[in-house]
């Protein structure tokens, strides 16, 4: 997915968040999710290498509803597909899955870290 | 009201403690099953939770599966949290008994909604639980005299009685009957008669110790279980009544009146089979007996209808 799709899915809910709770709710809520998300791309990265099929899944299953609170519903998407995989103990044919979904990973993360370091000027550009 | 947020996903969190706060709810917040499930122990824990399904310790489906095990707590109400796409986790959630379910992501007024019904159900059942407590009370005492109610006494009697034959203890009964009560209701009026039972009933609640109960038995006549207590205890408990009620008139808005009240005495022995009947049918003749030799005196007998050779 491309990252033009990705920023607009952000914003929207972005937009949702700063209307019922401010911008600084918003600013909090990215950190919590970059720094959290982060170490769990990581350690679903090491399960996958490792087989661990309940790591996996549970890493997925959080990241899961994580990226889904901040709008970022492919990733979501991609996460869910892993969690499934992971819940069949199917790990042979992932590791195609594992690189989508660390590349789209990294693309939410720059999304969102250009949203923090600006919310008016990320939104308005989206408008 | 305090609620408790148990999520070890830091998002997750957030959304609820910052939502939470905003809508004027203290919040507690635990990052494992395990630190929930502590939570929810502590003395002052929170009556609402929202539990993830899926954490590290225990899940909240074991917690909820928990809380409902526990019984003579207070209830806690359980929102679980689950992920998108789980019929059978809600079936089975709700099987462990949570109240609620919420799919993350969920928006704030979802949220807002479902911790109005939680509150709801909460409110209703602490109504329920005070109502509960005052009608306890109400079945339970007698109204005039605020003693306990016959049934009541009798209970406690049988209760006694049970424990004692366990411990091999004995337990003693005082019947009490105010002396030439109905005169004084028809000569002074029943207003004057309802507060010489309240102030007599007052004297004899004074009168015992704390693990003796007190009854009103009948209309004039009182019951007092006297755990742990021998031929001779029981005696002097019933003694030290007899005085206290005779010893001042009993007052009231236009004057005061002298009265006395004749005691009926049993006992229970140790090793006694607990029979709560013959025991009160004794003192109840005791009683008779102490009307007959000329009122405001102890007399006692056994249940077997015996006179008891004990010392005094």
């Amino acid at each position: 997915m491309e990252q033009r799709a990705i920023e607009k899915e952000i914003c929207d809910k972005a937009k949702e968040w700063i209307d019922e709770y401010g911008e600084d709710f918003l600013i909090e809520l990215i950190g919590d999710y970059v720094e959290d998300s982060t170490a769990r791309v990581a350690r679903l990265r090491q399960a996958a290498a490792a087989g661990d099929a309940e790591a996996l899944t549970l890493e997925a299953h959080t990241l899961k509803s994580s990226s889904a609170s901040l709008g970022a519903q492919s990733l979501s998407a991609l996460a869910k597909r892993l969690e499934n995989m992971g819940r069949a103990g199917n790990l042979a044919s992932l590791a195609d899955d594992v690189a989508r979904f660390v590349e789209q990973y990294g693309v939410v993360k720059a999304s969102l870290e250009k949203l923090r370091s600006a919310p008016n000027a990320f939104i308005t550009q989206e408008r | 009201m305090k609620i408790l947020i148990a999520d070890d996903d830091p998002t997750i969190r957030t959304i609820l403690q910052s939502a939470l706060v905003r809508l004027g709810y203290q919040v507690e917040i635990a990052v494992t099953g395990d630190h929930a499930w502590a939570a929810l122990q502590a003395p002052e824990a929170p009556a609402l939770a929202i539990l993830d399904w899926k954490m590290p310790g225990m899940t909240g489906v074991e917690i909820c599966r928990r809380l409902r095990e526990c019984k003579d707590v207070p209830y806690v109400y359980v929102i679980l949290l689950t992920g998108m796409d789980s019929l059978d986790d809600l079936v089975a959630g709700l099987e462990a008994g949570a109240d609620d379910f919420m799919t993350k992501p969920f928006k704030p007024a979802e949220l807002k909604a479902r911790l109005r019904s939680g509150r709801r159900i909460l409110d209703l059942q602490r109504d329920l639980l005070a109502a509960q407590a005052k009608l306890s009370v109400l079945a339970s005492r007698d109204a005039l005299t605020d003693l306990w109610n016959r049934r009541v006494i009798m209970e406690k009697l049988d209760q006694e009685l049970v424990r004692a034959e366990r411990e091999m203890n004995s337990v003693g009964v005082v019947l009490i009957d105010i002396d030439h009560f109905k005169r004084i209701n028809d000569s002074l009026g029943h207003s004057v008669g309802d507060e010489v039972l309240q102030q007599v009933s007052k004297r004899l609640a004074d009168t015992v110790r704390l693990y003796d109960s007190v009854g009103r038995y009948g209309g004039e006549e009182f019951l007092i279980v006297a755990a742990n207590c021998n031929l001779h205890e029981t005696f002097k408990l019933a003694e030290r009544a007899r005085q206290i009620i005779c010893q001042a008139p009993i007052m009231f808005a236009s004057g005061a009146i002298p009265v006395t009240a004749s005691f009926g005495v049993s006992v229970a022995m140790a090793g006694d089979k607990p029979d709560p009947k013959a025991l009160i049918e004794a003192a109840d003749r005791a009683l008779y007996r102490a009307k007959d030799l000329g009122r405001n005196r102890v007399e006692w007998l056994a249940p077997k209808g015996d006179d008891m050779v004990e010392l005094r």
